[in-house]
């Protein structure tokens, strides 16, 4: 019963992200770039079944599916230094390979039109498994395949799946005003994508590039930094995040367990990260060859309080900072720890009221502590990963709702969408009428999503629940006067 | 006279005595005694020696077929024989000279002449032998009825005088007399051989103990205080009992034989026989070499070849639940099973979902060796127990691992393991309710859309999106509390224990020492697992309750489930009939009909009997939770160990106040 999880990677950046997640997980784990087991790798205590199977020639190969609608990353990585790790049958690339050109909606038809396909190699991935647990999905919201097609993957695999776990790791768009983003129509990717995660994912990493970028910028002092050097920083917490499946120990063996501790009500299920200690693969070997650096429990958990570190960007953590609350936190704290440190750290940071919780509901710091590979070289003996859930989130959504607003207030850029079946009508005369109903659900979810977290906020929130018997944005059926409400 | 009293003491003891005796007994003395006095008190001296010498002689009598009062006393009445030849010796010699005497050339200025040795001379001559045989008699009445280890005891107790020539006299006899018991210390410190039929030596054993379950070494061998000789210490003592208990337990438990004949013990071994009484520093030191190298080769034996803290480990990762997809893999196996009745249950099948465990999770990479000693197996049970009350995981020892790992420890053990099992069990089934309460979320979605798709409503999906967040709030509440209570037991009772044990470990100098480190490192996950009975003083039941308390509380949250359950089968049902409605309303729209028609029942929904239902047992759980967590807050806190109120720190942690 190994609680396999499957990895969905789609569009440009969840390929990109994804193939560097495996590779990490190859290298923690002691396979070869071929999938061989290296044969200093027999320390065990791991756990590989989770995210890979073996093939009958006893290669390891990833539970992942790699899907895009153009062919330029995936070649890229077929042509990589892992391009005999995947199973070649789990490549799915459009007949057109034209991409989606940044849009949503043409990679969500085209994800429809393709659909059995998709599913097919979902069900004989699915078919691997003894006791499937969930789905991960790598994807990033802004642009066409990832967004669309992700989009509709997520409605897709709910109606199959009904019972299984769906995990996103989500990539959200660099939301400076000031830079020019490389897609107009950003928002409204964004904005039909956020409906998605909100309504049919159980839980969602967020990853936001502008936080990956100030990072890199401010904490690694990289000018410029790279795609490859945000996804780098991207592939290490997705692999913290994973290490207490793949490194069993007492608890958060699975991943229900995982996002259960955090997720108390469902709809609230946007995850922040925050890491420490930042570094990439160039600083950590340079590291290496000085000294190996000594880094306390309480040092490593008051990191990860700080702003600086969590991936979510600075204006969305400071606004209305004294309201915004935590409503859970996890860390995973891998490598050498006194766990007697534990508790002497949660209680420094409790006395130093570092962190600020919900009042509706007990919260408070659960910490992991987990192995870490012995195959992977580091420079840190502790390193952390914290998985929270905050209310400050709500103002990325605010951000997204304002920038779609904008957009959709002169209407601009529409044409590309209403090309697209989801986004017209035909009334009698076959003529196509323009249906924005699309949109407007989609932002109805997404402020009620906002609304949500506020409400978090308060400590009446339970309450609330019980005065407004179903707010709307969630359910908009009338109630029904049979029904006594209390 | 003289002549003749000499004559009789050196021609026959027993006549010497016979004539003498009466000089004792009789006040006037011999009728043919001398009269001037000083020579009655002379001869007095004389008749006491002999008087002593009987004494002195009949002890010794028959001495070398007493077996039955062992070879301590064996040797004590052989030492006494060795001094009553040295007098028998100066007897010979002074009958020679009586009988040589007349022979003599008369001394000038000498007395009559007739005799050389006078009655005066003769007192002279056994002065120093009646001084000896009196302290010889007087070992003789202080060992009358002891043996053993008490009787050199008490002839040491004798030594301790001041003047050289008793100290002599005993010492003499206490060099004899220890040397069985040297020999007895040294069979045993290197063969590990004890003899000690008659119970002379101050170590026994229970001849018939198998040995097992670690009998051996914790309650076979003991120290006898009454047989201790005066030179060995309490300290000294057991080291000895514990160089001899490891020779036997290296010999029976451990099967290692060869190291018996490595060339540092021969040499020891030799330099041992060398011993006598008087070199106690001598002997310590052998002790201490002897002692000092088996205890590394014990210990070494116990870690290195039999593994010990692999073994440890393994318990800890097994029954302390520490291969949590083992533990996982097991639960989804045996979780059906263990719903049944107890009597329902096949402990046979259960192994067989154990076996099927290992082999879906990492614990298949485990050895051989360990992965054998794993098994499961059901406790007695009574009628209305379930599967879940009897199930218990085992790991079997056996020797040498069994004397540090006895059965009284496995079942503390298993007294963690069924608390911590417990845990995991209300973890899973809290999973499940997140799992069923997030499926109702989405199932609402669903009924949403479709009703503004097609305009079919469904009665009572309302109210039950109200549930479904008290649901969440009273899971959350709930997870909060199992969560932290397991992060408590892992980090500040499992992990914390673990780390002190292995520390102490790493200096542990011989078996007794790891037994101890051992016995602490269980007494420490007891207490601070709210599992040892025995350490709430003033307050006898405080702990059980607590127990009992947090039993209810679990039972509690179990309960959780069934409403849940039983609300996710109704929205399940109504949302397959809204979309069977749907699917309808399509189909006859594409035939250009109307989707719906008047005739149409609306979808029956989720009853309100349903709901109420639901709401009443949810708010009755609600209750009992909070009404016993509370009770269980405050047990907590009369809690004497400063280690249970981390826990409380963790349970009212960022808890807004």
């Amino acid at each position: 019963m190994p609680r396999e999880i499957i990895t969905l990677q789609v569009g440009q950046c969840g390929n990109q992200i994804g193939s560097e997640f495996w590779k990490k997980l190859c290298v923690e784990h002691g396979i070869s770039n071929d999938g061989i087991l290296e044969d200093f790798a027999t320390q065990g205590g791991d756990r590989k079944d989770v995210f890979f199977y073996q093939a009958d020639d006893e290669r390891y190969i990833p539970r992942a599916l790699l899907i895009d609608l153009e062919p330029r990353v995936i070649n890229s990585i077929q042509n990589s230094e892992i391009k005999n790790l995947f199973n070649p049958e789990n490549i799915f690339l459009s007949d057109h390979g034209g991409g989606a050109g940044n849009n949503w909606a043409s990679g969500y038809s085209q994800g429809e039109s393709v659909q059995e396909d998709i599913l097919d190699m979902i069900d004989r991935e699915a078919g691997y498994s003894d006791s499937l647990e969930g789905f991960v999905l790598c994807h990033s919201i802004a642009g066409g395949t990832g967004s669309g097609m992700g989009s509709y993957l997520l409605e897709a695999l709910n109606d199959r799946f009904p019972k299984k776990l769906v995990q996103t790791y989500s990539v959200f768009p660099n939301q400076n005003d000031n830079t020019a983003s490389d897609v107009v129509v950003q928002p409204y990717n964004s904005l039909l994508t956020l409906k998605r995660l909100t309504l049919n994912a159980d839980a969602v990493v967020v990853l936001d590039n502008t936080a990956l970028n100030r990072i890199a910028v401010e904490r690694l002092h990289i000018p410029n930094p790279s795609f490859s050097q945000t996804n780098s920083l991207v592939s290490t917490v997705m692999a913290a995040s994973t290490a207490t499946l793949r490194y069993p120990g007492y608890m958060n063996n699975d991943l229900v367990g995982l996002v259960a501790s955090l997720i108390p009500t469902p709809r609230c299920h946007f995850l922040m990260t925050g890491y420490t200690p930042l570094t990439l693969e160039r600083e950590r070997e340079d590291a290496m060859a000085s000294t190996v650096r000594k880094t306390t429990v309480l040092d490593v958990m008051r990191r990860l309080l700080q702003p600086k570190n969590i991936m979510v960007s600075a204006h969305a953590r400071t606004k209305e900072y004294d309201k915004s609350k935590y409503i859970s936190i996890l860390n995973i704290i891998q490598g050498e720890v006194d766990p007697t440190q534990v508790h002497k750290s949660l209680q420094r940071i409790r006395e130093r009221k570092l962190a600020n919780f919900i009042e509706w509901g007990p919260a408070s710091i659960q910490v992991a502590l987990s192995k870490k590979s012995p195959y992977a070289t580091s420079a840190h003996r502790v390193s952390g990963l914290m998985l929270a859930n905050h209310t400050s989130i709500r103002h990325l959504f605010n951000r997204c709702l304002s920038q779609y607003d904008k957009l959709m207030k002169r209407k601009a850029f529409l044409e590309n969408y209403k090309e697209f079946p989801m986004f017209h009508t035909t009334d009698g005369k076959n003529k196509n009428v323009e249906d924005l109903s699309e949109f407007d659900d989609a932002r109805e979810v997404v402020s009620g999503l906002s609304a949500e977290y506020e409400a978090c906020e308060s400590a009446d929130y339970i309450e609330r629940a019980r005065d407004a018997a179903a707010p709307s944005a969630f359910t908009a059926a009338t109630s029904d006067p049979r029904m006594p409400v209390h | 006279m003289l002549a003749a009293v000499c004559d009789s003491i050196a021609l026959s003891y027993q006549q010497a005595v016979a004539r003498a005796k009466p000089c004792l007994t009789c006040k006037r003395g011999p009728k043919h005694a001398p009269g001037s006095r000083l020579e009655r008190q002379l001869l007095l001296r004389l008749c006491e020696l002999g008087w002593l010498f009987k004494k002195v002689q009949q002890h010794t009598h028959g001495w070398y077929d007493k077996t039955a009062e062992g070879t301590i006393r064996q040797a004590f009445g052989s030492a006494l024989q060795r001094e009553l030849a040295d007098f028998y010796r100066l007897l010979a010699t002074l009958e020679m000279q009586a009988k040589q005497a007349p022979a003599r050339p008369r001394q000038p200025g000498g007395a009559d002449g007739a005799v050389y040795l006078t009655l005066r001379r003769l007192t002279v001559w056994l002065a120093e032998p009646l001084l000896r045989m009196r302290w010889l008699a007087l070992m003789a009445d202080h060992v009358a009825d002891v043996k053993g280890g008490a009787l050199v005891r008490a002839i040491d107790s004798l030594a301790q005088h001041g003047d050289p020539f008793v100290r002599a006299c005993v010492t003499r006899v206490l060099h004899h007399v220890c040397a069985p018991l040297l020999d007895m210390i040294r069979k045993w410190l290197f063969d590990g051989r004890l003899e000690n039929a008659p119970g002379e030596f101050f170590i026994s054993a229970h001849p018939s103990d198998s040995g097992t379950g670690g009998a051996l070494w914790r309650s076979r061998y003991w120290l006898e205080a009454g047989m201790m000789p005066p030179f060995i210490s309490p300290d000294l003592a057991r080291q000895i009992l514990r160089t001899g208990k490891s020779i036997n337990f290296l010999r029976d438990c451990c099967m290692d034989a060869e190291w018996m004949q490595s060339s540092t013990r021969t040499n020891l071994a030799a330099a041992a026989t060398q011993l006598t009484y008087g070199q106690a520093g001598a002997l310590e030191r052998v002790v201490q070499e002897t002692s000092s190298s088996i205890d590394r080769h014990v210990i070494d034996i116990m870690m290195n070849k039999y593994r010990f803290v692999l073994h440890c480990d393994a318990i800890k990762r097994y029954l302390l639940l520490g291969q949590g997809d083992f533990i996982q893999a097991l639960m989804d196996l045996v979780g059906p099973d263990l719903n049944k009745r107890a009597a329902d249950i096949s402990e046979y099948s259960l192994n067989g979902s154990l076996d099927a465990a290992v082999r879906a999770s990492s614990a298949q990479y485990d050895e051989a060796d360990i992965l054998d000693r794993l098994h499961v197996k059901l406790d007695r049970h009574a009628a209305s127990e379930t599967g879940w009350d009897v199930f218990t995981l085992r790991y079997e020892v056996a020797e040498p691992l069994a004397t540090v790992l006895p059965a009284s420890a496995m079942t503390s053990y298993l007294r963690v393991f069924r608390l911590l099992w417990g845990l995991k069990r209300v973890e899973h089934t809290l999973a499940r309710t997140w799992h069923l309460l997030n499926a109702m979320q989405r199932q609402l979605a669903v009924l949403n859309t479709l009703q503004r798709k097609h305009g079919i409503a469904c009665p009572g999906s309302d109210a039950v999106w109200v549930e479904l967040r008290h649901c969440h709030s009273i899971r959350n509440e709930m997870a909060h509390f199992c969560a932290n209570l397991q992060n408590y037991i892992m980090l500040e009772v499992l992990e914390a224990a673990w780390t002190t044990f292995m520390s102490k470990l790493a200096s542990v100098n011989d078996l007794d020492d790891l037994i101890a480190a051992h016995t602490d490192y269980l007494a420490t996950l007891l207490r601070q697992s709210l599992l040892d009975s025995a350490c709430a003083p003033g307050h006898p039941d405080s702990k059980t309750d607590v127990l009992k308390e947090l039993h209810i509380l679990l039972r509690i949250i179990l309960d959780l489930l069934g409403p849940i359950t039983r609300l996710h089968e109704a929205v399940e049902l109504a949302t397959s009939e809204v979309r069977t409605r749907a699917r309808l309303q399509e189909e006859r729209t594409a035939v250009g009909a109307w989707g719906s028609r008047a005739a149409d029942k609306r979808p029956e929904g989720i009853s309100a009997d349903n709901l109420q239902d639901t709401r009443s047992s949810l708010q009755r759980i609600t209750r009992e939770y909070s009404q016993h967590q509370r009770l269980f807050m405050q047990l907590l806190l009369s809690q004497p160990h400063v280690d249970v109120r981390f826990l409380m720190f963790r349970l009212e942690a960022f808890q807004a106040k």
